[in-house]
């Protein structure tokens, strides 16, 4: 457990990224299961898990901390398209998908892309713990 | 990056502190008795020809914004009824789990009310219509004004009748436009309540008759209700298409009545002959106005459904 909290500390400001990136898709996964859409929580939730044991057993922690950072860039990258298609296109535009674009669906778009990003980017540097010890 | 990051949490969390819901206030001007008039300023306030109040005009019923002015305005004419407007607020899943990931739950609401029967009874007969409209530019003066004009007519002339022995619950849906969500969650909260439903009646255009045979379109799973309509019709002698409808792995989903159909319910729908070419050609677009409409047939089906609505709820 000592390797794990190591980890965590100097690697503080990547786990708080990605503890917030983690409950703003948990929040969303429970929203959508009180809807009676269990797949959204689901998905988070498998993720989620997939993240927590890796660092756990301090294996593949950046391979599945690369895939949480590619999903979330993706995610960001797809709205911000959509907001652009939807201005753009007429016939695209639904006021469902189009009213959740507010500023504050786009300034969420941007946070999260550049959370993705960040965590794209401390990534590639994570240095692996010594796994002999 | 660092300061980035502190940067965009912060102008967010800015931006959600001066989110300020707006109240609507307006005065609504008394709706006429004479039926030709009640209609024609249902439509013309709905579609932005007249004010709502003294300035709003609703361009369209697209944004969340009118779509709230035009709830408040129906309750308003609801209550001139001297009937209680319940507003069925409701989220509601997307399609599928892929768009649940990235966008927000539908939000609206439903607004009812209901005309009791004159005997106490847990009979219900649902009138229903969309409000909202399907793109952001479209007045929606026939798709779908004049639906909400045509039921608001009849459960006027319902409340003059002495006997009724059941319950009329006449509903406004929202989102008609996006995949019927706000027919399909008022199906969810009908399933929540212990009403049982005789039967559906949904009405979707019907303000078009460009062959000027006065003809309407009827469409439905239940044998009881087309033979209702054929009958009315031919009494008055209304030239009716009629496209029957199996309810077996139906899997249409293009109004509010098609919701109806796959839960089960008694239900048919009505309007001008959209299937059979004879539709308003400015569906969904800034040429839905108020000068389309044709008042004569719009009126001539309300006074068909008036009779129908008439026989359903006085013959024990």
């Amino acid at each position: 457990m000592k390797q794990q909290l190591h980890f965590i500390k100097t690697n503080k400001y990547l786990y708080i990224a990605l503890t917030a990136t983690l409950l703003f898709f948990f929040r969303k996964g429970i929203q959508y299961a009180l809807l009676d859409s269990y797949i959204p929580l689901l998905v988070i939730i498998a993720l989620a898990l997939f993240i927590w044991v890796s660092i756990y057993l301090l294996k593949g922690i950046r391979l599945a901390i690369k895939i949480w950072s590619v999903f979330l860039i993706l995610w960001a990258l797809i709205k911000l398209l959509l907001f652009v298609a939807m201005s753009f296109l007429d016939e695209l535009s639904n006021s469902h998908i189009y009213h959740q674009f507010g500023i504050v669906g786009l300034l969420s778009s941007i946070l999260i892309l550049c959370f993705g990003i960040y965590i794209f980017r401390k990534s590639r540097k994570l240095s692996p713990p010594n796994f002999s010890d | 990056m660092r300061n980035t990051i502190l940067f965009l949490i912060l102008s967010l969390g800015f931006v959600s502190c001066t989110h300020i819901q707006k109240e609507s206030t307006f005065e609504i001007k008394p709706i006429p008795n004479k039926r030709l008039d009640m209609q024609q300023q249902i439509v013309a306030q709905l579609s932005g020809q007249t004010p709502i109040g003294d300035t709003t005009h609703l361009t369209s019923r697209w944004t969340p914004e009118q779509r709230a002015i035009t709830r408040f305005y129906l309750q308003e004419i609801i209550e001139q009824l001297g009937l209680k407007a319940i507003e069925h607020k409701y989220r509601f899943a997307n399609s599928n789990f892929g768009v649940d990931l990235l966008i927000e739950p539908y939000t609206g609401a439903n607004l009812y009310t209901i005309l009791p029967a004159t005997t106490p009874t847990n009979q219900y007969i649902i009138l229903g219509a969309h409000y909202d409209t399907g793109r952001r530019n479209a007045p929606g003066a026939i798709d779908n004004a004049t639906g909400i004009a045509l039921i608001y007519a009849v459960v006027k002339a319902m409340q003059k009748l002495p006997e009724r022995n059941q319950n009329i619950i006449m509903v406004f849906f929202d989102q008609e436009e996006e995949e019927n969500i706000g027919s399909r969650a008022f199906i969810k909260h009908l399933q929540k309540t212990d009403w049982k439903i005789s039967s559906v009646h949904c009405f979707d255009m019907v303000g078009w008759d460009g062959n000027h045979d006065n003809a309407i379109e009827i469409y439905t799973p239940s044998d009881q209700l087309e033979k209702l309509y054929l009958d009315i019709g031919t009494q008055l002698n209304k030239k009716i298409f009629n496209l029957k409808i199996n309810p077996v792995g139906y899997t249409n989903s293009s109004t509010d009545f098609d919701e109806f159909v796959r839960a089960g319910y008694n239900v048919i729908g009505a309007g001008e002959c959209y299937y059979h070419k004879d539709s308003s050609p400015y569906k969904d677009t800034y040429k839905d106005t108020f000068e389309t409409v044709d008042f004569r047939y719009l009126l001539s089906v309300t006074n068909f459904i008036e009779k129908i609505l008439k026989k359903l709820i006085t013959t024990p």
